[in-house]
């Protein structure tokens, strides 16, 4: 009888599910995809389902249900923090005490009636040793030094350990209040934009800004030490008493009110997000280098919400402090679900851990999600009247790059869903990344999203050195490279002088659509390995064009979960004005499409992120 | 080999469109057919809802029909044997001398029944008035209590024919003559004269007794108590018009429960039966249709249990953050250091927290 562990994420924000049998990663999930609701924290009932469903058991047949993090050290942390600021924080201990009350410290509860069958213990694991483990144990390294940031958990909000086999241990951490995410999340509700999901944005804007705020923020803000610790001066900040995330003094500092969400973004936000993005380079690279010398590691896993600022995570790449890097690409709390089901096999039941040796993680390619079956999607475009066109697995790549070379939009719904925020291929929207209107287009007619906001480049593994100042696989899209000189288009003194969104009617490279203001680019290597198909499209465009790079975006408008099933691409396709879906090995054109009837206005559907 | 093909309008098949039953693609498996569970989000807030609906349905039949209809029911009299008879068969008009007090005086049941029947009341000394001769009254519905005595009243035994049917007390009427009330204050004096002596002042209301039915120069003489004397004829009300019971038809008598359905009302003011009309059609709905009771349903979580709920949490929390955390705050603010570590540290320390001692395995089997 095999040991299946399901790991669980929930009820903070993206909620998630991931099974572990005898220590290989079967199945992740966010439930969001299922439920179609964003960052979705309810118990991730439809991800459970879909992980047991692909291990083929019932929940009695469990080894282990394991959550991400321990409900009652974490109230501890808040019932001290009222303790430390009360009597202020009045309305704060209103709006979260009834939720804690009510459900959280009965998650052991709420867990066992959404698994009936289940008879075993609950396991619960630290949420930072959650997060080190989802960094560690996937990782290619037999030994590594382990770094954790994020908004907070228990306490810590930052951890480093090192792990050597299965063994992995957290030796330091920085705790509650004082917390690089929620230093990133203070300047991206300053800037306007929402607070664990709108850091993206901050990170996105920060190219178009200077950053002359930097000695401000760590004069006035954050004190950050040489050893890479640090600490908030939090009368600065507004969240531990109040529901927002900067006080007045915060404003004084940095001479004006938070700026009011969704009005015009001005050059000072850009800025702010310059700022506080190299308040975070800084930060990480004194972390790094801490790292290095207290474990004498020298590779380094990465995982956290803040592991996800894919700038910091290239620059620290390039800084050479450690030989390798590796991110868990579902570095936010989506991913706690699978560090704590590793955690769980690894830690509470003691048993080896095997690197494949080969230089290749055991995360495989975090296509961990279901897939669409396509007998069920053909059935599925003949019911609705979808006229498609079936192609061989030989022939589709072909297909595809040909519509990809013509400028066309293509949405792809292939293979098993991504875990974790990044698209990678097998729920994506592919467009060609030489178009100089692509980046618009796309943000405008099919994302409906912000114009300013860049888009990634998916590359041959083999060729990403060719293109980009890059050695090392990325394939997670968690790394920032800049695009190798030899392909960009330098700008004229006249066109350096713009300032900010100006600047982004300028090409600048030969793969304007993903090539961002400052020559930087998002990039995933995609290798043949975990995505054949992907691989065979990129590849044949590059025979086509002599281009091995396309633009990837996820599959979603704004505010939207990225889609999960055929209907879900249907729908997203029918909704924008992208030209073509692959679903499998179906492939629809949009000019082929009846009519497409819709309730009201959709995009009410979705709040905006 | 391209194939193509244009979809016919309706194909079998699963429109699932991605996750298939039977055999699990990746691995091979048989999938367990209940774990298919693909219902979706607004099917499954739907299901909930619809069990919400039903216990609100529930409730409403509980206190609307059960406990506030059976109660007020039981006040009424509903359960009593025998017949009731309501007024609500009689023409409305007014009783003179009643003054329509009679209903919060009298169970309703038995007040009109009195009109169908007139009682008589009966003094202890023999007097027998008609009960709307009786200017003032208050009863128990205890036969078997021998009224005793409240002052400026007269015990009185209410008969009905030959059942005692009320024990009480009454303003009786001076016997033996008229009894007037007087319409102001007004001055008893000695004569038939403004300018006679002063014998004292009468307030306004109070019940004199007429010693002579003839007016002598705007003058009437009256006796109150032991005192007698003048007053002016305009001070004393028109006289009471001598009380015709209504000529009653013979009409339906109703069983008690009936009645007191009519009667019953709720504070005074709401007739019960509407309460148990709502609580009853709630009930049913929720039972046979919960659908048509979304929308209720949806208005009173949003209009009556959430503002309801917030106040009360934020009533009760507000209580325990100010009677307990605040003080325990201040306390251990003098005392203990600040688990928050918000104090800056000298240039040679660091922020860094060592763990020096790494947790056993099996912390994993604790919530904490």
């Amino acid at each position: 009888m095999p040991t299946t562990v399901l790991g669980i994420s929930a009820y903070y924000h993206d909620s998630a599910a991931a099974l572990v049998r005898d220590g290989e990663i079967l199945a992740a999930a966010q439930e969001e995809r299922f439920t179609r609701k964003k960052h979705d924290a309810r118990f991730p009932r439809n991800a459970v389902d879909y992980c047991l469903r692909e291990a083929g058991i019932t929940p009695e047949e469990l080894t282990y249900v394991a959550f991400y993090d321990k409900p009652i050290l974490k109230f501890e942390r808040i019932l001290q923090t009222y303790l430390g600021v009360a009597p202020g924080g009045l309305r704060q201990f209103w709006k979260a005490m009834p939720v804690w009350l009510k459900e959280k410290l009965g998650t052991n509860k709420l867990i066992r009636a959404e698994l009936p069958g289940y008879k075993r213990r609950i396991l619960f694991g630290e949420h930072h040793e959650s997060h080190a483990a989802s960094a560690f144990y996937p990782s290619p390294f037999e030994e590594a030094a382990v770094l954790t940031i994020d908004g907070v958990g228990e306490w810590a909000t930052t951890t480093y350990g090192v792990g050597k086999g299965s063994e992995l241990e957290l030796l330091g951490e920085i705790n509650f209040p004082h917390s690089l995410g929620m230093l990133y999340s203070a300047f991206t509700y300053y800037t306007g934009f929402k607070v664990n999901s709108g850091e993206y944005k901050v990170m996105g804007l920060a190219p178009y800004g200077e950053p002359r705020f930097v000695d401000q923020i760590l004069e006035h803000v954050m004190e950050l030490r040489e050893d890479g610790s640090f600490h908030l001066k939090m009368d600065k900040f507004d969240f531990l008493t109040g529901l927002k995330m900067t006080s007045g003094r915060f404003d004084d500092v940095f001479g004006g009110p938070p700026r009011k969400p969704e009005t015009q973004i001005s050059q000072r936000e850009m800025d702010l997000a310059a700022s506080v993005q190299v308040v975070t380079e800084m930060a990480m690279d004194k972390m790094a280098r801490f790292v290095r010398e207290e474990t004498g590691q020298k590779n380094l896993c990465l995982a956290g919400g803040v592991a996800l600022n894919c700038v910091s995570n290239g620059k620290l790449l390039r800084s050479k402090i450690f030989d390798n890097l590796w991110i868990q690409p579902a570095a936010g709390d989506a991913g706690g679900a699978l560090g704590v089901a590793l955690s769980v096999w690894h830690k509470y039941l003691q048993q080896p851990r095997k690197v494949r040796g080969d230089g290749k993680d055991l995360q495989k390619g975090s296509y961990l999600g279901p897939r669409p079956d396509h007998e069920g999607a053909k059935a599925y475009f003949e019911k609705i009247g979808a006229p498609y066109k079936e192609y061989s697995e030989e022939e589709l790549p072909e297909a595809v790059a040909e519509l990809l070379a013509s400028e066309k939009v293509v949405g792809l719904c292939q293979g098993r869903m991504e875990f974790g925020p990044r698209a990678l291929g097998g729920r994506s929207i592919m467009g060609d990344a030489r178009s100089q209107e692509m980046q618009t287009t796309m943000n405008l007619k099919i994302k409906f999203r912000e114009s300013f906001r860049p888009f990634a480049p998916s590359c041959l593994e083999e060729e990403v050195n060719n293109w980009f100042d890059q050695e090392t696989p990325s394939p997670y899209m968690l790394l920032v490279a800049p695009v190798k000189e030899e392909h960009r288009i330098p700008m004229s003194e006249e066109q350096s002088k713009l300032f900010g969104i100006d600047k982004l009617k300028i090409p600048r490279s030969k793969i304007p659509a993903v090539t961002h203001v400052d020559y930087s680019a998002r990039i995933q290597t995609v290798s043949r390995d975990t995505n054949p198909v992907y691989y065979d499209i990129i590849k044949s465009f590059h025979g086509k064009t002599g281009c091995p790079v396309v633009v990837n975006t996820s599959f979603n408008v704004r505010g939207e979960p990225i889609v999960c099933t055929t209907e879900d691409s249907y729908r997203c396709f029918m909704r924008t004005n992208m030209d073509a879906l692959v679903v499998e090995r179906c492939v629809l054109l949009k000019e082929e499409q009846p009519e497409w009837k819709e309730e009201g206005d959709w995009r009410d559907e979705f709040e905006l992120d | 080999m391209t194939q193509t093909k244009t979809a016919p309008p309706a194909a079998p098949g699963s429109a699932q469109g991605g996750l298939k039953p039977g055999l699990n693609p990746t691995i091979g498996a048989p999938i367990h057919k209940d774990l298919y569970r693909v219902k979706s989000d607004q099917e499954l807030e739907k299901q909930e809802k619809i069990k919400q609906t039903r216990i609100l349905g529930l409730g409403f039949f509980v206190v609307f029909f059960l406990i506030i209809g059976g109660l007020s029911l039981t006040l009424n009299g509903a359960w009593k044997d025998g017949l009731a008879v309501s007024m609500a068969s009689l023409p409305d008009q007014e009783l003179p001398g009643w003054e329509g007090e009679g209903e919060a005086k009298l169970p309703n049941a038995r007040a009109k029944d009195m009109l169908a029947r007139p009682p008589v009341v009966r003094a202890p000394g023999g007097d027998v008035f008609r009960p709307f001769d009786v200017l003032d009254f208050s009863y128990t519905e205890q036969d078997d209590v021998e009224p005793s005595a409240v002052a400026g009243m007269t015990p009185i035994h209410i008969w009905q024919e030959r059942t005692l049917i009320a024990t009480g007390y009454a303003k009786l009427p001076p016997a033996g003559a008229k009894a007037r009330q007087t319409a102001r204050k007004a001055v008893l004096r000695a004569d038939a004269s403004g300018s006679a002596k002063q014998v004292s002042e009468l307030a306004q209301g109070v019940t004199v007794e007429l010693l002579s039915d003839t007016p002598k120069g705007g003058f009437m003489q009256v006796k109150r108590g032991e005192e007698s004397g003048w007053i002016p004829s305009s001070a004393l009300q028109e006289p009471t018009p001598t009380v015709k019971l209504p000529n009653l038809e013979p009409r339906d008598a109703r069983p008690a429960l009936v009645n007191a359905l009519f009667q019953a009302k709720l504070l005074r003011t709401v007739p019960t039966r509407y309460l148990m009309a709502v609580g009853l059609i709630l009930g049913a709905l929720a039972l046979v249709v919960p659908v048509l009771m979304i929308p209720f349903y949806d208005f009173w979580m949003r209009w009556v249990t959430a503002p309801l709920g917030w106040f009360n949490t934020r009533l009760i929390l507000g209580v325990v953050w100010v009677l307990l955390f605040t003080p325990v705050a201040i306390v251990r603010r003098l005392f203990a250091p600040d688990a928050l570590r918000r104090q800056t540290l000298p240039k040679d320390q660091s922020y860094w927290l060592k763990r020096e001692k790494q947790r056993d395995h099996k912390h994993f089997a604790r919530g904490f």
